[in-house]
């Protein structure tokens, strides 16, 4: 088993696996921090990282394969909506009770679940991204996070001093 | 319509732990910026400003050598500094009161309690440089106006004008 991205995990397109190889920067300091017994506020933050980039790409994933066409795309959501729905429970149960939470089980099991999922499912696009320039300038401009959405938060959410 | 030129941003990310100098780091990779300078104390970071001044300052709270809170005052305060306004975010562990409240004291623009999570961290620093609060210097702080203001303007019934 692949622990790390290589290029037998290129999807063809390179914001998609630029996304993936976040992912495994992100796990290889999930597994880093809990190797080095930090604390909570340093793996409840990289776990954080994990479980928002994991969300944004999917979103990004989805849009190419809305794009070119990908006539599995509605199979390919519902196996996204799963691992989605299944990191944010163990991410809300580790924030819960941290000292208690098996991090290392999950970190094998998102590593496991993210080599076999591009490896298995998204390299599975790559015939119908390969040359379409349609598709991708469709995510060329999307930002992995909504700028947007982060400013207007800024401007009207009402918030205090966290004291 | 982004408001924020993400990508014209420069940010000083100043924390001891590498994980999460590596994390913040991709935080604002991932909202476009591009020009992303690291230290990991406050008194390293302050020499680097001196250097190149930048755009947003996001700080680690315990460090040795110098702190959060200390180099916040050092920026504010000092003769030295190439930037007494400077936008600081705290971005601490510890969420004990004693400590916001000196950072508070010490000038710092927002405070974000770790884990942080992206878009927390990002709308912080959104609000810090798009809902700027006045900058106020009396005999003993120099900092922004440490009253909170609300974020969306007052809209009920004019009591003068009725």
């Amino acid at each position: 088993m692949l622990s790390s991205w290589d290029e037998s995990l290129s999807v063809g397109v390179t914001s998609i696996d630029a996304d993936h190889k976040l992912l495994f920067h992100l796990l290889d300091d999930l597994q880093g921090a809990l190797r080095d017994n930090e604390d909570s506020s340093v793996v409840g933050s990289v776990l954080n990282g994990l479980v928002a980039y994991t969300g944004y790409h999917f979103a990004r994933e989805e849009r190419i394969m809305e794009v070119c066409g990908y006539p599995e795309l509605a199979q390919h959501r519902g196996l996204h909506e799963g691992i989605r729905a299944r990191i944010a429970t163990e991410s809300k149960a580790y924030h819960a009770n941290p000292l208690e939470f098996d991090s290392h089980a999950l970190a094998v099991f998102i590593r496991d679940w993210l080599v076999g999922h591009v490896l298995g499912q998204d390299t599975k696009i790559k015939p119908y991204v390969t040359a379409n320039f349609e598709a991708v300038a469709a995510i060329g401009g999307m930002p992995l996070v909504d700028l947007d959405d982060i400013e207007n938060d800024a401007m009207n959410e009402d918030w205090q001093w966290p004291i | 319509m982004a408001n924020i030129d993400w990508r014209r941003l420069s940010v000083l990310v100043v924390e001891d732990n590498r994980y999460m100098t590596a994390l913040v780091s991709t935080i604002m990779r991932s909202a476009g910026v591009r020009d992303i300078r690291t230290a990991v104390n406050g008194a390293l970071a302050f020499s680097l400003l001196k250097d190149r001044p930048v755009d947003v300052a996001l700080v680690d709270q315990l460090m040795d050598v110098m702190d959060g809170v200390t180099f916040t005052r050092t920026v504010r305060t000092d003769p030295e500094s190439p930037d007494a306004f400077l936008p600081i975010v705290l971005v601490s562990g510890c969420c004990e009161s004693g400590m916001v409240r000196r950072a508070i004291d010490a000038g710092i623009n927002d405070v974000v309690i770790k884990p942080v999570a992206p878009k927390t961290l990002l709308t912080h620093i959104a609000r810090t440089l798009l809902v700027p609060r006045p900058y106020v210097k009396t005999t003993s702080f120099f900092g922004p106006n440490r009253r909170r203001p609300a974020a969306t303007p007052y809209n009920g019934s004019n009591r003068r004008n009725d």
